[in-house]
């Protein structure tokens, strides 16, 4: 039994290794024996670990990323319940809003701003059974079919392949899925070209069209695309600044050959809108060109750098014209069926056309 | 002196005198500190010892200020060595060794004991296939050809436009640079320091992802070769774009600004230009197939100007279009050349 004064000196020991006993009792030396295996213990899970991480660490399934979502995950919007096709399941769903579009796709936040687009809810598919395969859904939420079509075709680049699904358009690549319904632009992007992916396409596809309204084709691709039969894919609408004019608004246009010409055609509210609306394509044509073609009906303006035919005309309430065309003989003809199709749609076309036009909402100046 | 008599909080004390000097020096006490707090209140701010503060700008706090090293993370030249090595095949270690060992070998840049930050493109939540983000084959290879040569420390770092976690795993950067031995930045709010970069138009004090640089003494950019729809190429000079934070989306309106800006902002040791794969339209997001065309190419350059030219010309196949405005705006700035051939480079075809 120490002393007090052995105490005192244990307090203030100098010699750190000197023993006060002999023997320990066996209790201590069990005690002392459990904490050493418990250190090697530790030491070896922590080696362990190390060698074998946590596999999320290393998967692909990106429910880690949720730092994104600016709504709450539970808000879908127009995406549709259970979308995931049997052995795929949902993961994340993230919505951005205009002003927070640009933290999913950075630069393209613009253009899509410049339709309207009023969201984009994403969401992935994970396939169960190999994580690695995902499908994201990116569905842009437009104010009107027309908006979202011209939204696609902005975006479609030359595809090889174009089909006109049941209520607007689409196509596929190899490895996705690019479509509208209603006033919505969706693309489902697999991260591979394989059946299994091209199978959650459809599935997915299939859902998109029988849960989600669909909407009449726009004017538009009703003239151009049903009663003059042009390419129902290659149809464009520009909401505004269409040709890079600031008056160019409600455009639709169509091409009319592999050089990028085009016919186009807009409704005014009047004749006398349209007269001055045609003027001031004509005056903005002869900004970069000159008169050509002075033998033909109209003012023909030929680029001075790209040496293309452009036009522009009122016929009654619409604007009709053609641009970058390669002559003035090609063009002629094809706005002459414009003419004949505007004709034979008649004034209640017209009238529908202006309805769809007033119901696309007002841009604002940020 | 009489009694008054009464209390002795009631007497009454003649005032005490002070002689002249003392009350001089009183005064002049007094006036001093007057005229030193009227000083130091009324003075105009750049004034010695004004304390003014009218706008009250100086009365924030004040945040520090970081800047990279003067010449960057550059090694010296080599008198006629090749700046720009290109290596053309299929397997994606033999041509990246090949692109570095014609501009010098990776002795040349990394020495034992450095610390090497390796900047890939993880900008969007994409598989690596589509083109859209670096190839993870080729980090690996290029992390574990840093470590051979004896670096201390590999760091690979990027701030990507999405979720950095989702980002990191779908590209595939997270496995390829846990797997190579590499250690892993994600950006956090708190890894951000104001940079401050000398002659940057948009960018001259500007929140960078500092963390990863800290101690860091070589830093490589590996880039993929992408179309983009603003800046019309998006190669090694845009890859530095990921090392920003703040709401760099503005910078948008002036892309090729911006580029320059990032020019001059970072100078790395070299650039990996990676063309295994090409993004050659929808970029720089890209998501189909149809958009991504195999380049079988890996450039290392020491020139980022030059291995974006050769990358536009060569790669993304617009030999006959004009370079991108700001290839003149950063040469115009002794940032780089963009007239790749005027410089020495070796070509390399292997397995």
């Amino acid at each position: 039994m120490p002393t007090p004064a052995d105490q005192d000196t244990r307090i203030f020991v100098r010699n750190g290794r000197r023993h006060y006993r002999k023997r320990y009792s066996l209790f201590e030396f069990r005690l002392g024996l459990v904490i050493l295996v418990a250190l090697a213990m530790t030491a070896g899970w922590v080696a362990y670990k190390g060698r074998h991480p946590d596999p999320s660490l290393l998967g692909t399934e990106p429910a880690l990323g949720e730092g994104a979502s600016v709504h709450p995950p539970a808000d879908r919007g127009p995406l549709p319940q259970d979308i995931a096709p049997p052995g795929w399941r949902e993961t994340v769903v993230s919505s951005f809003d205009p002003d927070h579009l640009y933290e999913k796709i950075n630069g393209r936040a613009d253009y899509y701003k410049s339709f309207g687009c009023e969201r984009l809810v994403f969401a992935t598919l994970v396939q169960a059974a190999a994580p690695e395969t995902v499908i994201d859904i990116e569905l842009y939420v437009l104010p009107n079919a027309a908006n979202a079509l011209g939204t696609y075709a902005g975006e479609r680049g030359t595809p090889s392949t174009a089909s006109v699904l049941e209520s607007g358009i689409g196509h596929a690549a190899r490895n996705a899925l690019y479509f509208v319904q209603g006033r919505a632009y969706i693309r489902l992007i697999g991260s591979e070209d394989s059946p299994v992916v091209h199978e959650a396409l459809r599935h997915i596809l299939a859902s998109f069209q029988s849960t989600m309204p669909s909407e009449p084709l726009p004017w538009g691709y009703d003239l151009l695309a049903e009663t003059l039969r042009y390419d129902v894919g290659q149809i464009e609408y520009q909401s505004e600044n269409a040709f890079s004019f600031d008056f160019g608004r409600q455009v639709y246009a169509a091409p009319i050959d592999d050089e990028g010409g085009q016919i186009f055609v807009v409704a005014s509210p009047s004749d006398k809108d349209a007269t001055n609306l045609a003027h001031a394509f004509v005056a903005g044509f002869l900004e970069y060109g000159t008169r050509a073609e002075k033998d033909r009906p109209g003012t023909w303006v030929q680029d001075r750098y790209l040496g293309t035919i452009s036009t522009a005309m009122a016929h009654g309430a619409w604007v009709m014209g053609v641009r970058g065309a390669k002559t003035a003989a090609e063009a002629t003809p094809r706005l002459e069926s414009l003419r004949q199709g505007l004709d034979a749609k008649g004034a209640e076309f017209h009238a529908r056309a202006m309805d769809e036009n007033a119901r696309e909402p007002a841009k604002t100046e940020e | 002196m009489a009694r008054s008599g009464g209390k002795p909080s009631d007497r009454k004390e003649a005032p005490e005198r002070i002689d002249r000097r003392a009350a001089l020096r009183q005064i002049g006490t007094v006036s001093a500190i007057a005229a030193g707090a009227g000083w130091a209140a009324l003075a105009p701010p750049t004034w010695p010892g004004s304390l003014r503060d009218p706008d009250g700008e100086r009365g924030k706090p004040k945040q520090p200020v970081f800047r990279l090293p003067e010449n960057g993370f550059l090694v010296p030249n080599v008198p006629g060595g090749a700046v720009l090595g290109i290596a053309r095949g299929q397997n994606v270690v033999a041509m990246l060794k090949a692109a570095v060992d014609a501009i010098g070998g990776m002795g040349r840049f990394i020495q034992p004991g450095d610390i090497v930050v390796v900047k890939p493109n993880v900008a969007f939540e994409r598989a690596a296939a589509l083109g859209a983000t670096s190839n993870p084959e080729v980090l690996k290879a290029l992390v574990e050809l840093v470590r051979d040569a004896g670096a201390k420390e590999v760091r690979v770092a990027d701030n990507p436009i999405e979720s950095p976690e989702s980002c990191f795993v779908r590209s595939g950067i997270q496995r390829a640079s846990l797997e190579a031995g590499a250690r892993l930045y994600l950006p956090k709010k708190s890894d951000f320091e104001t940079l401050h970069i000398p002659g940057a138009r948009w960018i001259e004090h500007w929140p960078f992802f500092w963390q990863p640089f800290r101690d860091a003494t070589k830093v490589i950019g590996l880039a993929p070769v992408k179309d983009h729809n603003l800046c019309r190429a998006s190669m090694t000079t845009k890859n530095w774009y990921g090392l920003l934070g703040g709401r760099r989306n503005q910078f948008h309106q002036d892309i090729h600004g911006i580029i320059t800006d990032l020019a001059l902002m970072m100078r790395p040791t070299f650039v990996v230009l990676d063309g295994t794969r090409v993004l050659f339209r929808s970029g720089p997001t890209g998501g189909s197939l149809d958009d991504v065309r195999p380049g079988q190419t890996i450039v290392a350059a020491t020139d980022s100007l030059a291995a974006d030219a050769f990358g536009w010309q060569d790669l993304l196949g617009r030999a006959d279009e004009s370079l991108p405005a700001y290839f003149e705006q950063a040469a115009r700035k002794n940032l780089g050349n963009p007239d790749w051939r005027s410089l020495p480079f070796k070509e390399a075809q292997v397995g």
